[in-house]
């Protein structure tokens, strides 16, 4: 029996000798390739040294900026909830304040001093009264 | 700025990729040369169509361009394009519907029953036979086939580029020759 060859491999390999298809005019086809890219550089990727930057700049940053806004809000809240604090002796009837603004300070320290002022006057005319009638 | 310096064919493949790479469009004229002539084939029998096989070509540039930063020297060159034209082509084929497109069997016929051998194909013979060959064939069964057996590649760089194994490469192969076998027949071919 006569061995036929096989329609689709004689084609494949006749379609294999012949010459590849091309363009028209493949200058002017290179040319237009190479006028129609991109006008930019490619993105080189980055060196070990700026992975490193980069980490520092994206993470290490925002780790300290969270730590930082961490750390006043803790602050705030801890200065709010001290109810201020007013000691007193029973020998004075000054008051002082432990979380107080200097201002705050300075006014208690002006109004001790007038109620002392005041006590003196008064022990001064206590004296006056008890000699003038002894 | 990119260093322009000419470049010339006695360079290695790497010089070239690595002026490309420093965006020397003087360098990149070289592949493009080299290789455009492959991938239009390529192009122009996956999408039967010679503007889109042009499209494809221009496309394929522009994406070996953008990424030849990202280029491993250890594959080569070629199939590196390769894969990339492939993967445009396979795209192309997915958004077109071109399984349904008419063929015109008479070029076959007439490509069959002609001996003589200094004949050269032209693209639209070209585009007319293999639209009549792969007419019921899958985009990757066509683009198995085209790489394998009208481009004459070899089984594992079909892999490399399809990204396929290669028992799925074979599988692809088996069952386009085998479509186009009963296509043929059907046709009258091949008795």
């Amino acid at each position: 029996m006569e061995n036929k060859p096989d329609f689709l491999d004689s084609l494949i390999n006749r379609l294999g000798n012949e010459q590849m298809p091309m363009v028209e005019n493949e200058t002017e086809f290179v040319d237009s390739i190479i006028d129609n890219l991109p006008n930019k550089l490619p993105i080189a990727k980055p060196s070990s040294n700026n992975v490193l930057a980069l980490f520092v700049v994206r993470y290490v940053s925002s780790i300290a900026a969270v730590f930082f806004i961490g750390l006043i809000i803790g602050l705030n809240i801890n200065t709010k909830s001290k109810d201020k604090t007013v000691a007193t002796d029973n020998t004075s009837t000054e008051m002082y304040c432990e979380s107080c603004t200097p201002m705050e300070l300075y006014s208690n320290y002006v109004d001790n001093n007038k109620l002392r002022q005041e006590r003196m006057k008064k022990i001064e005319q206590l004296k006056s009264f008890f000699y003038e009638n002894n | 700025m990119p260093n322009e310096r000419e470049i010339t064919m006695t360079e290695t493949t790497t010089d070239i990729i690595e002026q490309c790479k420093l965006g020397n469009k003087s360098a990149f004229k070289v592949v493009v040369a080299n290789y455009q002539r492959m991938i239009f084939s390529l192009a122009l029998k996956m999408m039967c169509d010679e503007d889109a096989a042009k499209d494809i070509v221009q496309d394929t540039f522009i994406k070996v361009w953008l990424n030849i930063g990202s280029y491993n020297a250890e594959k080569k060159l070629s199939t590196w394009i390769y894969t990339i034209a492939s993967r445009l082509c396979l795209d192309e084929l997915k958004k077109k519907n071109l399984a349904a497109l008419p063929y015109d069997e008479s070029i076959l016929k007439t490509y069959a029953s002609d001996d003589n051998t200094t004949h050269q194909l032209e693209n639209r013979e070209w585009i007319s036979i293999v639209k009549t060959l792969a007419e019921n064939l899958s985009p990757k069964q066509k683009l198995v086939f085209t790489l394998s057996q009208l481009e004459g590649l070899a089984s594992e760089e079909i892999e490399k580029i399809t990204d396929l194994d290669a028992t799925q490469v074979k599988s692809n192969l088996y069952v386009a020759r085998q479509t186009i076998r009963k296509h043929l027949m059907k046709l009258g071919y091949g008795e």
